[in-house]
């Protein structure tokens, strides 16, 4: 007698990140779905009928101390008199602590078998709250893991922030988890189905690494076109506190950069280059050659100095309220300014003139040395080897990974490998035949101090 | 002259209408009292599963307890409400809310008239007009089970072990049993010298009494949830997998001993009861199955029924000549021992 699991999706993000809020969206939406909830955080559930349990936290460790043993001892509780009344309902969703480790939430599915039986995890939703994040992420593990573990990210309060900030942010949390589907809201106003439904921890459907982050790593975060006339113009900071609602934004502001300051010294790496035009096409067009600059030595300059186009990096003081630097054009064009670090306030200007296209790209500045490594590789891989290696990662890192996913083409096999894991769980399958797909590697590590270098080698001894 | 094996014969079965989540039997053994998912409270006859409803629990069930005397019965649930009821008519005598927790466990005292209810970290005992006397709450985490030994030491198990509250004249006292693991039961050897535990880590763990030397016994396919002393305290029947294991305190063991394996059921275990007189064993599994055992005479069953679905709960008569067995989908079936 099989019955079919029910789904439990997990809600996640601290505390003003708008979790009540999104829960109260999902309960109320017309979407035909009996929701239980658990909840940890006790904000108000403004919906009657709706089955809502409310518990407190509880850790089960085990003896040798490992937090890839850990369950939680609540959702066990609930959810195994939950499964007793399972006519009643046919979704779950956690509201966890704005504090809570995703880790032990999602291992509570996988290492009770009783649980794993009944109820299948969906996906894990992490909401973030665009105008505290950085602070935040500055004074809290837990901002960063949650982060780390999301299958969903919603950027909310983005009302709140501009879009240079917002960007920023992004690029952040892009670089934190390179597997995340990232949505911006306001209000929590994600369509439920974004949110409900997705299948995450489901090996059967298409598994899906987002190619565009197994881009290779930049040494810049950021870059803007310009349209520049031959001669002198004062580039500067945008101004933050134009585009701000709030007054408190400066005091963010502020937070920011000394934030950036205790981590950059003060100095961040910049390259002007010639475009072909002023757009996010020509700025893509160049990134070798922004690469190959980033490459040399760089040139300090003072406040107010000049900076031409050049193939070698200067070091600019971003912080300064006035002009950072006077771009001294040769010939009027297109211009492109690739920045190390994504700017912190409003997009930087030449004279009074914001760039007309701009590109954002993963970040290196890894909070809480949370990261996303990606390998891309058409190498096949050979089934025993791949299993030597995952083994000895599991066991030797399993700690400090919290997901990964990987879809693997194994030698003289017609069908993909796919897998993935939450710390030292491992679920892997054989899925989809490769037909005319172009077979290739895809594997996704997100964790905390991930060594890119001993992954690459990993994968290396792996290869058939 | 061989005698005769023993074998269960079917009585009766009724329905409760929803997973039965509580099982107890009143302690003249005339009617059995049934708590259900659905909030439910029913009274079984005994003679012929007669049911009748007495009252109610908003989501469910969570615990049932009867007095010694068989005067009294309370009940606890998913509405946060302890509720205590006249028997045997079933009349509701009071109820009260402690908290806004579950309130999960209910054990009345043996020989008096005590109860000890348990609710998130902590267990209080409330008098026979439904008064709160006194209230531990010491315990590492959210209490998993308890037990009397006797009217004077009340078992508590929680994460991070096991706490014994001693009540003596009127005055309180605990005393620790520290373990870093998740029990998920709590047994008592009918000798009170042994605490036993089932493990959320697929062990079990015990405790020597008076003292407090522990061995961890682990092995398990999976959590422990299911433990049961031999009325001469000699076997400690598990669960924790599709095979009863039995664990000898006869000799200098269990330590460093294999436990015995009782092979019949298919699916995991659900439910294992020694009789409290006799040395009868009964398990229920997930694979539909009620199966008859004798420890220490033979690993096989002696009988074995097939009942309508998934078992949960099984539990000897007080004169333990009858065995109720509780399904996933509410049906219950009283058995009587043929030996």
């Amino acid at each position: 007698m099989t019955t079919s699991r029910i789904p439990v999706t997990v809600l996640t993000g601290f505390l003003g990140a708008g979790k009540t809020t999104l829960l109260n969206r999902i309960l109320t939406e017309r979407h035909g779905k009996r929701i239980a909830v658990i909840e940890n955080e006790f904000g108000e559930v403004g919906v009657d009928q709706a089955l809502v349990i409310g518990a407190e936290e509880e850790l089960f460790e085990t003896n040798n101390g490992c937090i890839c043993c850990t369950v939680r001892g609540d959702l066990l509780r609930i959810l195994g008199q939950l499964m007793r009344r399972r006519d009643k309902f046919d979704y779950v969703l956690i509201e966890t602590t704005g504090l809570a480790d995703p880790g032990p939430v999602a291992q509570t599915f996988f290492l009770d078998d009783e649980l794993r039986e009944q109820f299948v995890l969906d996906a894990i939703v992490t909401l973030v709250d665009a105008r505290h994040f950085a602070g935040q992420l500055a004074s809290a593990r837990e901002a960063a893991e949650q982060v780390a573990f999301a299958d969903v990210l919603v950027l909310n309060k983005t009302d709140l922030v501009d879009e240079a900030a917002l960007a920023r942010i992004e690029s952040q949390v892009r670089a934190m988890n390179g597997t995340a589907q990232i949505h911006r809201a306001q209000n929590a106003d994600v369509p439920i189905d974004r949110l409900l439904g997705l299948g995450a921890f489901d090996l059967s459907r298409a598994l899906a690494v987002d190619g565009a982050f197994l881009e290779p790593q930049y040494p810049f975060e950021w870059a803007g076109a310009y349209e520049l006339a031959a001669g002198s113009h004062a580039l500067s900071a945008g101004d933050a506190h134009e585009h701000s609602h709030h007054g408190e934004r400066a005091h963010d502001h502020d937070d920011d950069h000394d934030h950036h300051h205790h981590d950059h010294g003060g100095g961040i790496a910049a390259v002007l280059l010639p475009l072909t035009a002023p757009t996010r096409e020509a700025l893509d067009a160049s990134i070798d050659a922004a690469v190959r600059a980033f490459a040399e030595p760089a040139v300090a300059i003072a406040c107010g100095s000049e900076l031409a186009p050049a193939t070698h990096r200067y070091t600019l003081d971003l912080d300064h309220a006035g002009a950072i630097a006077m771009l001294k054009i040769p010939a009027s064009g297109a211009y492109g300014l690739f920045l190390e670090h994504a700017p912190a306030g409003g997009l930087p200007r030449a004279d009074r003139g914001s760039p007309l296209a701009v590109r954002s790209f993963a970040s290196h500045s890894h909070a809480a040395g949370i990261a996303s490594i990606g390998i891309d590789d058409a190498r096949p891989l050979d089934a025993r080897k791949l299993n030597d290696w995952l083994s000895y990662l599991l066991q030797s890192r399993g700690q400090d990974i919290f997901r990964m996913k990987g879809v693997l083409s194994l030698k003289g096999e017609d069908l993909q490998y796919v897998f993935h894991g939450v710390h030292m769980m491992f679920d892997g399958r054989t899925g989809r035949a490769w037909g005319a797909m172009e077979r290739r590697n895809r594997l996704v590590f997100i964790g905390r101090n991930l060594d890119r270098a001993e992954l690459e080698a990993g994968f290396e001894s792996a290869v058939a | 002259m061989k005698p005769k094996p023993a074998r269960l014969d079917a009585l009766w079965t009724a329905q409760v209408g929803d997973f039965p989540t509580a099982l107890a039997w009143l302690p003249n053994g005339a009617q059995l009292v049934v708590g259900a998912a659905s909030g439910e409270v029913s009274v079984l006859a005994a003679g012929d599963g007669a049911r009748r409803v007495i009252g109610q629990h908003e989501n469910g069930v969570l615990a049932v307890a009867c007095r010694a005397d068989g005067a009294r019965v309370a009940t606890a649930g998913q509405d946060c409400t302890i509720a205590q009821w006249r028997m045997p008519d079933g009349e509701p005598l009071h109820r009260s809310a402690p908290g806004k927790a579950w309130v999960e466990h209910l054990a009345f005292q043996p020989g008096g008239n005590l109860l000890a209810a348990a609710s998130a970290k902590r267990v209080d005992l409330w008098s026979e007009a439904g008064e709160a006397l006194h209230g531990f709450d010491a315990h590492g985490g959210v209490v998993a089970a308890i037990a009397w030994d006797g009217a004077k030491r009340l078992g508590a198990a929680a994460f991070g072990g096991v706490w014994v509250h001693s009540i003596v004249s009127g005055s309180f006292s605990t005393e620790a049993l520290p373990w870093k693991g998740a029990p998920l039961t709590l047994a008592w050897s009918p000798n009170g010298k042994v605490i036993a535990c089932g493990m959320q880590d697929a062990s079990v763990h015990f405790w020597r009494r008076p003292g407090g030397h522990h061995s961890q016994m682990s092995g398990y396919a999976t959590k422990v949830r299911e433990t049961s002393w031999s009325a001469n305290s000699r076997w400690l029947a598990t669960g924790g997998g599709p095979g009863v294991v039995l664990w000898d305190f006869g000799g200098k063991g269990p330590e460093g001993t294999r436990p015995v394996q009782l092979e019949g059921h298919t699916d995991r275990i659900t439910a294992v009861a020694f009789q409290r007189e006799g040395g009868h064993l009964v398990s229920g599994g997930r694979d539909w199955r009620l199966s008859l055992w004798r420890p220490g005479s033979t690993t096989q069953a002696l009988d074995a029924h097939l009942l309508g679905a998934p078992l949960c709960a099984v539990a000897w008569s007080p004169d333990s000549r009858q065995v109720a067995a509780a399904c996933e989908n509410g049906e219950i079936a009283l058995y009587a021992l043929a030996a």
